[in-house]
């Protein structure tokens, strides 16, 4: 609209995250395998970000990646693991070795301390933590009594991460971004991190007209009045899939974890896929054509890997 | 192990066959992939055909053709009686809407408290772990809940080191006290036997061995002192019928269950 004060939130990987300080809160999107906003972990690594305090609720190689390379200083989720291919290699050195400190969740009380945030409250019940250690070691977990019926809950401590960044289908320049499909898969958990950041930055796979996010209202989980920034890197999960666009690029996945068995395996990858590349549009040169086409268009070999 | 392959069917083959038989027909069963829901639609396929299986991608009571690969497997949208998502599959079973989950663990005590964080100390741990994903919180909220595991010292121990997931807490009462909604472990599922919870202690307690196994292989393989219930006896083996399901219908790939895959 000729006039319009709305403004342009656009800019590349490297603008976005420089302006992530050391030891920010940096909240991640997506699930296991599964759309994690890849792009940006690996702009983060690259830029030496260091004392992170990584949050998420069901997480996997987007953490497992920056704890290997030294961004994280504490993690906080249900979950950190490669699913059917197993343990987070990294993540295992760097807790056993006490270089990172981990602050463990259920799944659901990993997503309410965003929940109470988008809410604007600083704290919501639960009940699923209860009388387990996940109440002993985690200090955002506190048993509290409802006033209304004396009934013990745990009260789960909202969190307003400096940073949340995510991964996505499409935007406009505004930042009003969507998913292809409402409501599928993990869809409903992305929205409430999304709305419980001081900062929003969201990759996607297309810019797309604001036109075309009218067309489809349904489709955005989130408008711009939460995005702070959007930045258009396509194949920007690789290589995590990206619910109905692309699939598991499971050669490197599995390159992914065998490097990670060792820190001199891992050291390799990094330099190999991440530090020596100059930037995602570099990354998707390297890993070819023929790599991310076989990411996009391969059947599933990988059993259970949706699986938490 | 050899002698119960030799005797008609694997490890992996009993004990889906006895998860199957604790799925009553017109639960809501909250599964992940693998051998619960090879379960699940064993149960569907016989003895439960009303069996409404659940997965914590928001698919509700599909009817699939062929057996899905994963949680996200598009087979599994197809026919269902909703798709929606995490949140909402998750929130299912805080109201109290999920009859049945199924587990797996790394480690667990005698009341049934499962550790899937760490092994040794939490913050220095010899052997950091997943966590507890969506565990927690079915064994939390389910109605009742079944943990599936291979028997051994290192998995059946006197203390877990860390509680992920609630069983029977320290027993009688201790999840009422705690205020955790679910009923809790209803069983125990191994390739060696099938244990109970005496409903005075809620301690485990030997309720079946599996054919070919003896009381004291399972004394041996686990790391506590366990009783046997009163009405202990050999667990009902695999029916014909239910292995030529498994075999020909719902896994007929080997993809979940591995024909080999012994202790």
């Amino acid at each position: 609209m000729p006039g319009s004060r709305i403004p342009e939130r656009l800019v590349t990987a490297s603008e976005a995250v420089s302006v992530i300080p050391d030891g920010a809160t940096v909240a991640i999107g997506g699930h296991t395998l599964r759309r994690h906003p890849m792009a940006l972990v690996r702009e983060i690594i690259r830029q030496r970000k260091r004392d992170l305090h990584l949050l998420g609720w069901n997480n996997g190689i987007d953490m497992d990646m920056l704890v290997g390379a030294g961004c994280a200083r504490a993690v906080e989720t249900s979950y950190v693991g490669m699913g059917p291919l197993g343990l987070a290699r990294n993540l295992r050195r760097h807790v056993e070795s006490g270089r990172v400190r981990t602050v463990d969740h259920s799944e659901t009380t990993a997503i309410d301390m965003f929940r109470a945030t988008a809410l604007g409250v600083d704290f919501l019940p639960n009940r699923t933590p209860l009388g387990t250690d996940l109440m002993t070691y985690n200090d955002g977990l506190v048993e509290i009594t409802s006033p209304f019926t004396g009934q013990t809950y745990a009260a789960v401590r909202g969190v307003e991460p400096d940073f949340v960044i995510l991964h996505a289908h499409c935007a406009d320049v505004h930042g009003n971004v969507q998913l292809d499909e409402a409501n599928w898969g993990d869809n409903t958990v992305d929205p409430f991190i999304g709305r419980a950041g001081k900062h929003v930055i969201v990759s996607v796979e297309e810019v797309v007209s604001t036109d075309h996010i009218r067309a489809n209202p349904r489709r955005t989980f989130l408008p711009r009045e939460y995005v702070t920034a959007v930045v258009h890197a396509p194949f920007g999960a690789h290589p995590c899939c990206c619910d109905a666009r692309y699939g598991y690029d499971q050669a490197e996945l599995r390159r992914y974890q065998e490097a990670a068995g060792t820190a001199e395996g891992f050291e390799d990858y990094l330099a190999d896929r991440v530090t020596s590349v100059a930037d995602h549009w570099a990354y998707l040169d390297r890993v070819g054509v023929a790599g991310l086409l076989t990411a996009a268009t391969a059947p599933s070999t990988i059993q259970g890997a949706d699986a938490a | 192990m050899s002698d119960r392959i030799s005797a008609g069917f694997t490890a992996d083959e009993i004990m889906t066959v006895v998860t199957a038989r604790h799925i009553a027909d017109g639960d809501t069963v909250f599964i992940g992939t693998g051998l619960p829901m090879v379960a699940a639609y064993l149960a569907k396929a016989t003895h439960a055909p009303g069996v409404a299986l659940m997965f914590e991608s928001g698919v509700l009571d599909p009817r699939p053709r062929s057996i899905a690969k994963a949680v996200g497997d598009p087979r599994l949208i197809s026919t269902a009686r909703r798709t929606s998502g995490m949140l909402d599959s998750l929130l299912m079973l805080h109201g109290g809407r999920v009859d049945l989950g199924v587990l797996g663990c790394a480690q667990i005590d005698r009341f049934g408290n499962v550790n899937t964080t760490a092994i040794g100390s939490y913050q220095r741990p010899s052997t950091r772990l997943p966590g507890s994903g969506g565990a927690n919180d079915i064994a939390s909220c389910a109605r009742r809940h079944l943990i599936v595991a291979r028997h051994s010292r290192r998995t059946f121990v006197e203390r877990v080191d860390y509680l992920t997931t609630p069983g029977h807490l320290t027993g009688p009462g201790a999840r009422e006290r705690a205020g955790l909604p679910g009923g809790g472990p209803v069983g125990v599922v191994t390739d060696l036997c099938e244990f109970g919870f005496d409903p005075a202690t809620r301690e485990m307690v030997i309720a079946t061995v599996h054919p070919g196994v003896t009381v004291d292989d399972v004394y041996a393989a686990t790391g506590f002192d366990v009783g046997t219930a009163p009405d202990l006896h050999e667990t009902p083996p695999p029916s014909a019928a239910e292995l030529d399901i498994l075999r020909t219908r719902i896994d007929p790939d080997g993809v979940y269950l591995k024909p080999n895959r012994n202790r």
